[in-house]
């Protein structure tokens, strides 16, 4: 008993705490329903279990794919030794990437339907195939650890024949559905906000996914040599640091020019929570640590190859999450903040992923055993480089800090069921809103005025009780219908002018073209 | 809202992670700071005994692969190779140790003792990260066979799961016993070899890594130290 205590160190305190809350909130998920166990709701079906879980869980899992197509494929043979615990993350990944569906899934138990039941128009059954499919082969690929721990070697000779095949399939799957899950987003072009939609989503997902992908390789070498007393691979890594620069150079360039072809440039000007997030994304996850990887001497410092890779999937967490979170709560109109089971199932599975991690390593051959492993030299004293990155990594944490406390007083979390209601109520009167109206131009009028319900119209005021109730009674049909007003009326404070009065919006006698088409 | 609790999660893990860790290196260093030169401390110890033509310190604990521990106070085991290993080889000429910040493993490689063309790779007693290595080796590295219990110290190790490893190691009348079986399958090598050692009493095997040929040693320091040469 004293020796069991004497090895339950800080982390491993945590992650029984963690296990023991999402067992809990397992059986809370699966006694109960979606509804019971999270804040999801029709307004906002997606939450931290699919932002999180599976957006995030399948892009870092993406080094599995670059790694052993540089092996096999390009023969680049330096990248073996990297190869396994690569394949052992992504395959880890994924299989936790489904664990989170089953979660997320309201009736879990059909998730084979997409299977059978083919739908091909669906980005979703795109989607569905290639993670089964390359679940499968990434459980090919890892299939020889455990075939050589169970010294089943006719079924490891075949494995190991058909290895450059299942790696090609791996990369063309992988390739797919990496950038089908920006292409999910695609079809939402009215819910997500103007700074992350684009009809170029798959290709930054893709992109991103690789860059991130590639970090969390540095991240998972790292913690791992940490963990398990081996020795870092300095030199792939640092390798893999440089390659890591010019995927985000290449995202940032992709990504400027559609910013620029879009024109949403205006959107950085006002202030919002999600410009400020964008930003965030942006400078710290993407900008910051590209330059931070170009210098030498960051690279060559473990601890700041690690700092510097650790931004890259902090700022693909954020991208992530800003896409199916942020950037839809906007279009939404609706707020979430995740349950306390969404937030402990994420964290259980997380923690999962650790053990599942730890007890590979130790029962399976997971790390090359070529007695290289003795001598690496670990500086003791902090270098300029890790202290850059480190400072880099204390101002990400003070911003976010200071962000948490200014958004977080605009947009307070909703109690339990208010915020589902709400949601439900905009989505169903959006759907039901009249066709917009069309006031022709009048003689001194620069040009005609249509009146669009749906962008004058939310659930707070200005509502439709804001008009609705005298001046502009709820009309019947056309056929009853009170004769159309006239401009000049129009301006005035029984019109338009009610609200445009330069106060509660943009007053009337501002810009013309604002409201006037030519 | 999320977005932020999700990524500051994230940071607060680590840095929480990397206070846990300097906390752990400061103690260290002010403990190795601390700690007195292994050559004082030994005299506290037990004196040597002899186990057949080898000797022993009871008060160490040895790793099958005949690497020693010395947990001399708490948080800090120094380490270094036993009698065993340094007679094996006839002499030591230089000393290959890991850089300080390396973590070792209990059962794998760590350090090497070299006598002109013969190597001997000696496996970690434990898992623990070097925070100090014997900076006289390098100078002279023959120490490691003169006092290999006292001056010759190797490495000092801030362990990982002291307790634990210290069970899987053999200690007191067990490490005499189990050296005693060592002793004597040394013995029973050199005969089947045809280095007979009876003439000079049957105790005495330095110099073994000159007479055996490459094959021979190889065998030898699987079958002894449990390590396979390169």
């Amino acid at each position: 008993m004293r020796r069991i205590l004497a090895e339950l160190t800080f982390w491993r305190n945590v992650a029984i705490v963690i296990l023991a809350a999402g067992l809990y909130a397992t059986v809370l998920r699966f006694a109960g329903s979606l509804g019971v166990a999270t804040h999801l709701h029709d307004g906002f079906p997606w939450g931290l279990w699919i932002g999180f879980d599976v957006m995030v869980g399948v892009g870092l899992a993406a080094g599995g794919f670059t790694i052993t197509a540089a092996v096999h494929i390009f023969q680049l043979e330096r990248f073996r030794p990297i190869v396994r615990p690569t394949v052992l993350t992504a395959f880890l990944g994924y299989l936790l990437v489904i664990a989170g569906l089953l979660f997320d899934l309201g009736q879990p138990w059909r998730i084979w339907h997409p299977l059978i039941m083919w739908n091909p128009h669906s980005v979703m059954f795109e989607v569905a195939w290639c993670v089964t499919l390359y679940t499968v082969v990434l459980s090919l690929e890892f299939s020889p650890m455990l075939l050589e721990r169970l010294e089943w070697r006719r079924s490891l000779r075949l494995v190991k024949a058909i290895t450059v095949p299942v790696v090609i399939c791996g990369v063309l799957l992988s390739t797919l559905h990496q950038s089908s899950l920006g292409t999910l987003y695609v079809i939402v072009p009215d819910k997500l906000h103007g700074l992350w939609y684009s009809p170029l989503l798959p290709v930054f997902f893709f992109f991103s996914a690789l860059a991130a992908g590639l970090a969390m390789v540095i991240v998972e070498s790292s913690l791992s040599s940490r963990a398990f007393g081996r020795r870092l691979e300095a030199d792939l890594l640092r390798e893999i640091g440089r390659i890591i620069v010019v995927v985000l150079a290449l995202y940032l360039v992709i990504k400027l020019q559609d910013m620029l072809g879009r024109n949403v440039f205006a959107l950085l000007a006002s202030s919002s929570p999600e410009r400020f997030l964008f930003l965030i994304e942006m400078g710290f996850g993407a900008l910051v640590p590209m330059i931070l990887l170009m210098v030498p001497a960051v690279r060559r410092d473990h601890r700041a190859l690690f700092g510097a890779a650790l931004l890259v999937v902090l700022g693909f967490v954020l991208g992530r999450l800003n896409v199916a979170i942020t950037g839809m709560q906007a279009g939404a109109s609706a707020a979430y903040f995740p349950s306390f089971a969404e937030l402990v199932v994420s964290a259980m599975l997380v923690v999962l992923g650790f053990i599942a991690f730890a007890l590979a390593v130790r029962y399976l051959n997971v790390f090359p055993r070529d007695g290289s492993d003795k001598a690496e030299i670990v500086s003791t004293s902090p270098t300029p480089a890790s202290c850059a990155v480190g400072g880099v990594l204390a101002a990400l944490a003070v911003v976010l800090i200071w962000g948490y406390w200014t958004i977080g007083v605009a947009t307070a979390t909703p109690a339990r069921g208010q915020g589902s209601e709400a949601s439900y109520k905009i989505a169903h009167i959006s759907a039901h809103f009249p066709d917009d109206i069309v006031y022709a131009a009048g003689q001194e009028s620069p040009g005609e005025v249509t009146f669009s319900h749906e962008t004058h119209a939310e659930l707070k005021p200005p509502n439709c009780t804001t008009c609705h109730k005298g001046d502009f009674p709820l009309l019947g049909t056309a056929a009853t219908a009170a004769p159309r007003r006239r401009g000049e009326v129009l301006h005035e404070t029984k019109g338009c002018g009610r609200c445009h009065d330069g106060e509660d919006a943009f007053p009337i006698n501002g810009e013309c073209e604002s409201c006037h088409v030519e | 809202m999320v977005v932020i609790a999700v990524v500051l999660t994230l940071l607060i893990c680590v840095l929480v992670d990397k206070f846990l860790r300097c906390d752990t290196d400061t103690d260290t260093a002010v403990a190795v700071a601390d700690t007195v030169p292994a050559v004082a401390l030994c005299s506290a110890l037990e004196p040597v005994i002899k186990v057949g033509a080898f000797r022993l310190q009871r008060e160490f604990s040895y790793h099958p692969g005949h690497a020693w521990v010395w947990p001399e106070c708490a948080g800090i085991a120094r380490l270094g190779s036993d009698d065993f290993t340094s007679r094996l080889l006839g002499g030591v000429d230089a000393v290959d140790l890991p850089s300080l910040g390396t973590v070792l493993r209990q059962g794998e490689d760590a350090w090497s003792l070299h006598r002109a063309a013969r190597c001997v790779p000696v496996l970690a007693p434990l898992s623990g990260r070097v925070v100090a290595v014997n900076e006289r080796l390098r100078l002279t590295p023959d120490l490691a066979r003169c006092d290999p219990y006292g001056a010759g110290w190797l490495l000092v190790v801030v362990p990982h799961r002291l307790r634990g490893d210290l069970s899987c190691l053999l200690h007191g009348d067990l490490a005499r016993y189990w050296l005693e079986g060592c002793a004597a399958q040394v013995r029973a090598y050199a005969c089947r070899s045809g280095h007979l050692s009876m003439p000079n009493g049957g105790e005495t095997f330095d110099d073994l890594g000159e007479i055996l040929d490459d094959v021979e040693w190889a065998a030898l320091v699987r079958d002894a130290l449990r390590t396979e040469l390169d």
